[in-house]
């Protein structure tokens, strides 16, 4: 595809040799996938990427409809939702074949990207280095968790204790008597890393542009999420305070907070930024006797008066529809919003408006849809064409097509168990990203 | 900024006054693109957003500004007047990238230059919820991640900070790149466009995803999966314990041997069916240590638990001042610390000091003087247009 031609996209022709696995670094390759990007996945035969979940298949919440099928590992949600439009390979990168063929894909590819730990790569025989002397102008893009460099570089990581040391954890939770710090969600920190992965290789191509020069890059996760917190750690550096939690209280809103609504552990988010609002939402409630208190006439009377305040408000929120009230409350200038279920953002009409969710076929998972990415270039837009790949799906085609294999050295790669059809043995659920030795 | 820099050369106009976009154009002065952030006359509001503590004097620009826009230069431009607008006109012809929390005024500019690749980044863009007003918390609840933080039955927490509206700032980052790619090649530069909820909708893809395979999705837990949080001594740790291994690797690091071998938290699945069971015998024993010497033991047995950091932690870690992650930033005689870059080019060495963040009004002359309008600034300034 060439520039002015329709369905044209920015990273047309350039080819990505992907090492990643589960979030993080699968997110950042599904990026440049959906820009346009040619991606070439690796995979083990018996170390197949860890949110494929395991040969025999996990808990039935991973699964289409709940069954896990014959091949669970083709029809995780996890690993269906962030490796659209890639070839898969299965690679045995401990055998010495195995290392040969990915130095000879190296030798076509602009990018490589792996989330291995520090030193994995270089164990393999495949570190910048060598990657370099086949590919001079290569890019690569490694996301170590904790970086290269440093006493921690290789300590284990996973997504909860990345964010317990980013000062993230250390900020979220009730406060008062309960002081236990609490983590965002199933991950915060692995798409905060993707997308800088993503964000890394186009920097590095922008440069390779300009001067025809790959390089090295490092994204640590770990670092990297840092600055989505960043003004508050420098709040502390700089007071040296220590800053402790304190539920859903900000500076800027009173009330500021979720109150019960109608149904079982349902919830509306209210933000209340100043004392016209405030007025509103108590109109909007119904509850006008709270307008006129004046322990709440102003954002600091709120504040003193939380406790007393949650318990006026949600005996008003609790018998209203969240997204009737947050509608009511949006219109009016109040923010407000419902908290929101998995249905409720599946079926959120401004996403599905935006597009926000892409239908595709998978061949074992069936016609499901997916959330996109939030990259929307108008000339050149982003897309997704195909649905995640089985495993080893493209063996042949990336051999035979990439490296002019033919039918008969592909057959001999899959008996001597460089290349395989179908993963091996199962890795558990959680391989770490840890030094493979 | 160093030749070598990936982005050097480039000319970026940031007009935005929201946590996205001032990110967004953050990073690309990070890699090396000279970056004019565009204030109304009375400066950025991202000035004034409130500190989490009452303890700094209010006569200082607001952390999230410095943090946001190291290394930029400013301007003070009434530009949604016509006198305002001309002068931006100019600046636009020659530049390469606009950022704006609005799409209107990429239109107009992309008007007056072709190659621009100009980019809105709203809270909610087109759509049922377009004239919403966003805030963190929205977004969060909006997202489906709010759900899910917290304990039931007390509220759910939105998080901290302004996480949500951070990762539209490096989604619009990517786009802005892609289209910067996409110009050399065709030489037309175009709009892009991302929107906050679509960020965080994206960011918390698991819950979309899972929903459309099989209808289910996930709340508050009393517990997620084999996390542990447990209170030392001296701080909070957390830990992983979801390998099969990492059973022998706690045993070992809350010298639990008698328990090694213990039938509840050998096998995965039995672990997690007793792991309230386990969070207590562990919970007795990280009482009596420290956090330093349950990390130390873990780190001798890969199992992965880390401690709770908080600023001053973070301030003093060894790993991330071994590593430079504090850099500092002149400001005049004094400087301060500021994060460093998201990511490390080995073709653009970090640099040990940068620009701290602009004054309100302190380079309009030189902003004004670059594009040969040095003359025009105290009409300008007489008419309201720039401080």
């Amino acid at each position: 595809m060439t520039a002015g031609q329709p369905g044209a996209r920015p990273l047309d022709g350039i080819r990505v040799l992907d090492f990643t696995g589960a979030w993080a670094g699968p997110m950042a390759t599904r990026s440049l996938a959906f820009l346009g990007a040619e991606v070439i996945k690796i995979e083990g035969p018996s170390r197949m990427d860890s949110w494929r979940e395991t040969v025999a298949g996990v808990e039935k919440s991973r699964y289409p409809d709940l069954i896990r099928g014959e091949r669970p590992y083709n029809r995780s949600f996890r690993f269906n939702s962030q490796n659209h439009d890639k070839l898969a390979l299965s690679l045995d990168l401990k055998s010495p074949a195995g290392v040969q063929i990915a130095l000879d894909l190296a030798r076509v590819c602009d990018v490589v990207v792996d989330n291995f730990s520090p030193g994995v790569m270089e164990s393999l025989g495949l570190g910048y280095k060598a990657l370099c002397e086949v590919r001079p102008d290569l890019i690569m893009v490694q996301m170590p968790a904790y970086g290269s460099s440093g006493p921690d570089a290789y300590a284990v990581a996973f997504g909860p204790n990345m964010e317990a040391m980013t000062g993230m954890a250390s900020l979220m939770g009730y406060g008062g008597e309960d002081e236990t710090p609490v983590l965002t969600s199933n991950a915060y920190l692995d798409p905060i890393g993707g997308l800088h992965g993503a964000a890394a290789v186009l920097t590095a191509l922008m440069y390779r542009s300009r001067t025809g020069r790959g390089q090295h890059v490092e994204v640590p996760q770990r670092e990297t999420a840092m600055q989505f917190a960043g003004e508050l750690l420098l709040e502390q550096v700089e007071t040296g305070e220590v800053f402790v939690p304190r539920g859903n209280a900000v500076p800027y809103a009173a009330p500021h907070d979720a109150f019960p609504a109608l149904g079982e552990d349902e919830w509306i988010a209210i933000a209340v930024l100043d004392d016209q609002q405030w007025l509103v939402l108590c109109e909007t409630l119904g509850c006008g006797p709270l307008a006129a208190d004046p322990d709440f006439a102003t954002a600091d009377g709120r504040r003193h008066n939380a406790v007393r305040l949650h318990q006026e408000l949600s005996s008003c929120t609790i018998q209203q529809d969240k997204w009737t009230l947050a509608e009511r409350l949006q219109s009016r200038g109040v923010p407000a919003a419902p908290v929101c279920t998995g249905k409720d953002v599946a079926e959120n009409p401004h996403l599905v408006a935006r597009g926000v969710f892409v239908e595709v076929d998978h061949a074992e998972a069936g016609r499901r849809r997916y959330p996109a990415l939030g990259y929307r270039l108008e000339s050149t837009p982003g897309r997704i064409d195909r649905a995640s790949p089985l495993y080893g799906e493209h063996n042949h085609r990336v051999l035979s097509d990439l490296l002019g294999m033919s039918d008969q050295q592909i057959d001999q790669l899959e008996a001597s168990g460089v290349i395989a059809s179908a993963p091996r043995t199962g890795p558990s659920a959680t391989i770490p990203k840890e030094k493979v030795l | 900024m160093a030749q070598d820099s990936a982005l050097a050369g480039l000319r970026v106009l940031d007009l935005s006054d929201n946590v996205g976009g001032q990110y967004c154009a953050r990073t690309l002065a990070d890699f090396g693109a000279d970056v004019l952030l565009i204030e109304g006359v009375d400066g950025s509001p991202v000035r004034r957003a409130a500190a989490w503590t009452a303890a700094r004097p209010p006569a200082v620009d607001a952390m999230l500004f410095r943090h946001l826009n190291t290394g930029k230069q400013s301007m003070t431009l009434d530009w949604r007047s016509p006198e305002g607008m001309a002068v931006l006109t100019a600046l636009a012809a020659d530049s390469d990238v606009v950022v704006a929390g609005e799409q209107a005024v990429c239109r107009a500019l992309m008007a007056v230059n072709p190659r621009l690749v100009a980019c809105a980044i709203t809270d909610f863009g087109a759509g049922p919820h377009e004239g919403w007003t966003g805030t963190e918390m929205i977004f969060q609840a909006l997202s489906g991640v709010m759900l899910l933080n917290g304990e039931y039955p007390k509220p759910p927490l939105y998080g901290l900070g302004a996480r949500a509206q951070y990762s539209a700032g490096i989604t619009a980052y990517g786009a802005i790149l892609a289209a910067l790619l996409w110009r050399e090649q065709s030489g037309r530069g175009q709009f892009v466009e991302t929107a906050v909820l679509d960020s965080v909708a994206v960011m918390n893809a698991m819950v979309s995803a899972r929903y459309f395979y099989n209808g289910t999705f996930q709340a508050r837990l009393p517990r997620s999966g084999l996390v542990g949080l447990f209170r030392c001594s001296d701080g909070w740790v957390v830990v992983y314990a979801a390998r099969p291994n990492d059973w022998a690797g706690c045993c070992a690091v809350f010298e639990l041997p008698e328990h090694a071998q213990d039938p509840r938290f050998v096998d995965l699945a039995d672990r997690l069916k007793h792991w309230p069971e386990a969070l207590e015998l562990i919970g007795a024993q990280a009482a009596t240590m420290t956090c330093d010497e349950v990390t130390a033991a873990g780190r001798q047995c890969k199992l992965p638990v880390s401690r709770v950091m908080d600023g001053p932690a973070l301030w003093a870690d060894k790993h991330l001042n071994v590593r430079g992650f504090w850099q500092r930033a002149r400001s005049g005689d004094a400087s301060h610390p500021v994060i460093a870059p998201a990511f490390r080019m080995s073709a653009t060495p970090r640099a040990e000091v940068v620009t701290t963040a602009p004054g309100l009004g302190e380079e309009d002359r030189q902003a004004l003087g670059s594009v040969g309008l040095s003359d025009q600034h105290q009409t300008l300034q007489a008419n309201g247009v720039m401080r």
